[in-house]
């Protein structure tokens, strides 16, 4: 038995007014009587003439404070414990934040079994348990990234279990209150309605002030021993990894934290961490990798999505140009709108102007055809070459260097002889994509086309674009030179180079950075990409689920299927991970690939809390008393739900009144 | 009150065949129609005597000379009247009367009245007194059954008032018969102090050689009350008052004292050998008489 509202026990100063009403009420009727002999004797007997004398033996006043003092304990809104399942809409919210993955170790040595259930599993069986005998309707609310309903007024026993046996943890970042305020609007207005919320109590939100107006039940999962240590961050710079890693259980753990490199092994420290501390580890001298990952090995922790960080230089920006050129400022201009970043090297003997700070190094260098200038800083993703590349840069660390980029080389010497017309013929490529070509004037054709590379656009018969493979990298040829021709200053032309720069730095993607599971990434999409998807590559996401890819959703807002393209904000894999994001379309062979780091919400790497969450709808109509009452319930893993008393106790009230009548029309004061 | 209310034609017919029966001989002062102690000239015989000189010849008993020679004369009875002295209560409590029933008083004058008729019908000496604080005026002397009429205005006459006090009323012993005889007391028995105050004015009577009948006339009200609520009890006589809040175990509580105060009424009576008798308002003439005090023997 438990009360809902203390605040109607204020009601309950009803009955010594009452009671006060009564005694004040001194009317006594002159009435003479013979003699008073024998009245003397039997009202000394009886002290009928007492104040309180005269409460004795009113039914109706025994009736009515009885009718008031039941007023009152209704208004108190009291209820009956329960067992669960006695009728009512059954709202139950399941957590399945990324902490209900961790292992449910109630007692030590539990997680060292091979095959320890998940604080997850505990839940379905519980819920499972719990809701067996339920006669009522059930709804099964999951609290992951987005709440969501899951099965709802399901009152086919055999869907219901398979609603709760397709739990899976969500390793977003869990969105407790809006859970809570869906389970809320859910059981709002429905006939006893209540709300059983099964949670590990690691909570990240407070729900302290939410407003929720169905009884809330807790039932933690969980023991009392967490062991979990996490890393935190994790990053490379050069040659050199740092990562933080930090104990967030509640006991001592000795951690192995080791470091690989596309795969191989590279290094490992072993840390011995006290609860609640933090270390760096440093690895020097990393070997050059594209992916390095941080694990912890040689450790059975409870909860394992926080037990893998990825790094990878971060080179998802710009495609780095090297401009080989005498100076031509449509080119520029053109390849810095197609988002590139462009360093030029002026092949006349002059210094190198650029718009990047690293190529300041050969400020002052006078150069001689004869004479490499020095390499610049950064390797180049495309060398553009107009004209001729000079012999120097032919061979050498240059050549080796050069031979690293894709090449696009512009014009040359003028070939002698020129094609008959000047009927331009485009062939369907990434790069004549969106171009007719047809207005401008190119001016004479040079010579020197490069053998087996593919004619994308001829000029009367003549090849004048090709484009192909050179030496295993992407080369592109235009054999006209642009100041020769108008082609520059027609508005087909940045198109031209922004196509160009695209198809050439293809198949090089780079790193999305980090994200939280389940959150909005921003990721340059390819053009003409029509579909695309993450593959895992390491990681909980590739171990658990063997390399099973998952799709991305289309951009909604392009509704034709034809021209479906993909939108540039996409949501992160839910599952743990590195991540390729992977796209394809039509025409689009080898479009970059971009690599994703997919983390859980660090918020539930923590340790559980000791007190369960608190529902602020009771601190606001002030009965906190029932939160008070229902923690060490639930702590109990008490199985009981309320059974509200306010409807029998009118019925009483009012056969109480009845009865009232009844006296009353009697007319006899008992 | 009217007189011819007291007496009813065919009561007086019924009446007529009743007499008073008093325990004992009587010892009166003129000759009448009760057995005395005395021996007299009654028609009863009682014994023979010796003839002795100076004798009254008409009682020599020729028969028993003739047989035997023996002079002796017969001896009878006398006949002498009897006292009856009734005691009317006019205190303001004999007022009292049930809803639409006769007062107190009127009950009890009929009972005076039916008593002093079979009095005066058998030529027996009746003394009425209105008895309040003291003895009031009263009829000293009625005798004979023409006197009736007289016995019936005086009862008609009086009015209850005023406190009641028979204790001392009957202290004044002037006014208390001279010869022993019987004594009715009607009334209410409500005094101030109870059944001490009423033993003592009955020890008084015996005192003064008087064989006492007492006659509880009470209205049904007072023996079971039929009020409810907050009532304010103003008694009649003394002007004090009670608030009490009259519920039902405190009338169950009233009747269990009235049973109780009869019973020690009754027990006292016995004990000096006193005739108590209790006559309701509401249980008719007739049954009181020829029922209650048949029983009792007090009447024939």
């Amino acid at each position: 038995m438990g009360i809902g509202s203390w605040a109607g026990l204020w009601f309950a100063l009803g009955i010594p007014l009452i009671l006060m009403m009564y005694l004040l009420k001194r009317k006594f009727i002159d009435t003479p009587v013979p003699s008073h002999l024998l009245w003397r004797r039997v009202l000394e007997n009886t002290e009928a003439n007492r104040p309180w004398q005269k409460l004795r033996n009113r039914l109706l006043m025994w009736l009515q404070i009885l009718a008031a003092a039941l007023l009152a304990f209704a208004l108190m809104r009291p209820f009956l414990w329960t067992d669960a399942g006695t009728g009512g809409t059954l709202v139950v919210v399941a957590d399945v934040s990324a902490s209900m993955s961790a292992i449910y170790a109630s007692e030590p040595g539990d997680s060292e079994t091979a095959v320890a259930p998940t604080r997850l599993d505990i839940l379905k069986s519980e819920i499972l348990a719990d809701t067996r005998q339920a006669d009522g309707d059930l709804t099964l609310i999951r609290m992951g990234g987005s709440p969501q309903v899951v099965a709802s007024a399901a009152d086919d026993q055999a869907s219901w279990n398979r609603a709760v046996e397709e739990l899976e943890p969500d390793y977003a970042r869990t969105s407790y209150r809006e859970a809570i305020s869906l389970a809320s609007a859910v059981a709002e207005g429905q006939q006893d309605a209540r709300i059983i919320v099964y949670t590990d109590g690691q909570w990240s939100e407070r729900v302290e002030d939410l407003p929720v107006s169905v009884p809330v039940e807790v039932r933690r999962i969980g023991g009392e021993r967490y062991r979990n240590a996490s890393i935190e961050q994790f990053g490379t710079d050069g040659n050199r990894a740092v990562g933080v890693v930090a104990n967030t259980g509640n006991s001592v753990l000795e951690v192995g934290v080791e470091l690989s490199g596309d795969g191989r092994a590279q290094g490992k420290e072993t840390l011995a961490l006290q609860p609640g501390e933090r270390q760096t580890v440093t690895f020097d001298r990393a070997e050059a990798a594209e992916v390095y990952r941080l694990s912890l090995a040689g450790l059975s922790d409870d909860y394992a999505a926080d037990d893998d960080a990825f790094a990878f230089p971060e080179s998802g920006g710009a495609v780095k140009v090297l401009l080989l050129s005498d100076g031509n400022l449509f080119l520029e201009k053109a390849l810095r709108l197609s988002g590139a970043e462009v360093t030029r090297l002026d092949l006349s003997g002059n210094a190198p102007t650029a718009d990047t700070e690293a190529s300041d190094t050969e400020e002052g260098a006078g150069k001689t055809e004869s004479t490499a200038p020095p390499l610049p800083e950064e390797q180049p993703d495309i060398v553009v070459v107009e004209g001729e590349l000079p012999a120097s840069l032919r061979s050498g660390t240059w050549g080796q260097w050069l031979g690293n980029a894709a090449r696009w080389t512009i014009g040359g010497k003028e070939e002698a002889g020129q094609p008959g017309n000047r009927r331009v013929e485009l062939t369907a490529h990434p790069i004549t994509r969106y171009l007719s070509l047809t207005e401008p004037y190119f001016g004479p054709l040079t010579e020197g086309r490069p053998a087996g590379l593919q004619t994308l656009l001829s000029i009367g018969g003549r090849p004048a674009i090709a484009a192909g493979t050179e030496n295993g990298q992407r080369a592109l040829w235009f054999g006209f030179n642009l100041q020769s021709g108008d082609l520059p200053l027609n508005s087909e032309f940045p198109v031209l180079v922004s196509n160009a720069t695209t198809w050439l730095s293809g198949g090089r993607g780079g790193g999305l950075g980090r994200a939280i599971s389940g959150a909005v990434v921003e990721v340059p999409i390819a053009t003409g990409a029509e579909s695309a998807l993450w593959r895992p590559l390491q990681g909980a996401a590739f171990e658990k689920n063997g390399g099973a890819t998952q799709a991305v959703n289309g951009n909604p807002t392009s509704g034709s299927g034809e021209h479906a393209g993909l939108a540039s904000s996409q949501v992160a894999p839910s599952v743990p991970g590195l991540y390729a994001f992977e796209q394809s379309g039509n025409g689009l062979e080898e479009a970059p690939v971009y690599l994703l780091d997919v983390r859980a919400d660090a918020s539930e790497s923590t340790a559980p809390t000791a007190e369960n969450p608190v529902f602020g709808a009771m601190a606001a109509t002030g009965t906190t008393g029932v939160s008070d009452d229902m923690a060490p319930n639930t702590a109990n893993g008490d199985h009981r739900s309320r059974l509200p008393l306010t409807i029998p106790l009118a019925a009483l009230i009012i056969a109480i009144m009845l009865t009232e009548w009844g006296v009353y029309r009697r007319g006899r004061s008992i | 009150m009217k007189p011819e209310e007291l007496l009813g034609a065919d009561w007086i017919a019924r009446l007529n065949r009743l007499t008073l029966s008093t325990g004992q001989r009587v010892r009166g002062t003129r000759q009448g129609r009760r057995r005395s102690r005395e021996l007299g000239a009654s028609l009863e015989f009682a014994d023979y005597r010796e003839y002795s000189p100076g004798d009254d010849v008409r009682r020599f008993d020729w028969s028993v000379y003739g047989r035997t020679g023996r002079k002796v004369v017969r001896q009878y009875l006398d006949e002498q009247e009897l006292q009856v002295t009734l005691y009317m209560d006019v205190s303001q409590s004999m007022a009292f009367a049930d809803d639409g029933g006769a007062s107190k008083l009127l009950h009890a004058s009929r009972l005076a009245a039916s008593i002093g008729y079979m009095t005066l019908a058998a030529y027996d000496r009746l003394g009425v007194y209105r008895v309040d604080e003291r003895i009031g005026d009263g009829m000293p002397l009625l005798r004979g059954r023409p006197a009736t009429h007289r016995l019936l205005e005086f009862l008609a006459a009086s009015e209850a008032g005023g406190r009641g006090d028979l204790a001392e009323a009957f202290k004044d012993r002037s006014r208390l018969p001279k010869l022993p005889g019987m004594t009715w007391i009607f009334s209410d028995c409500w005094t101030e102090r109870g059944e001490e105050e009423l033993e003592e004015a009955v020890a008084r009577l015996q005192a003064a050689r008087q064989e006492v009948v007492l006659v509880q006339v009470l209205t049904r009200g007072e023996i079971q009350p039929r009020l409810s609520g907050d009532l304010k009890l103003i008694d009649a006589e003394l002007g004090t008052f009670k608030e009490a809040a009259l519920t039902g175990r405190l009338i169950e509580a009233y009747e269990q004292e009235f049973t109780a105060y009869r019973g020690r009424l009754a027990e006292f009576c016995a004990r000096r050998g006193v005739a108590y008798v209790l006559a309701p308002v509401d249980v008719p003439l007739r049954e009181t008489v020829l029922g209650t005090m048949r029983e009792l023997g007090l009447v024939r």
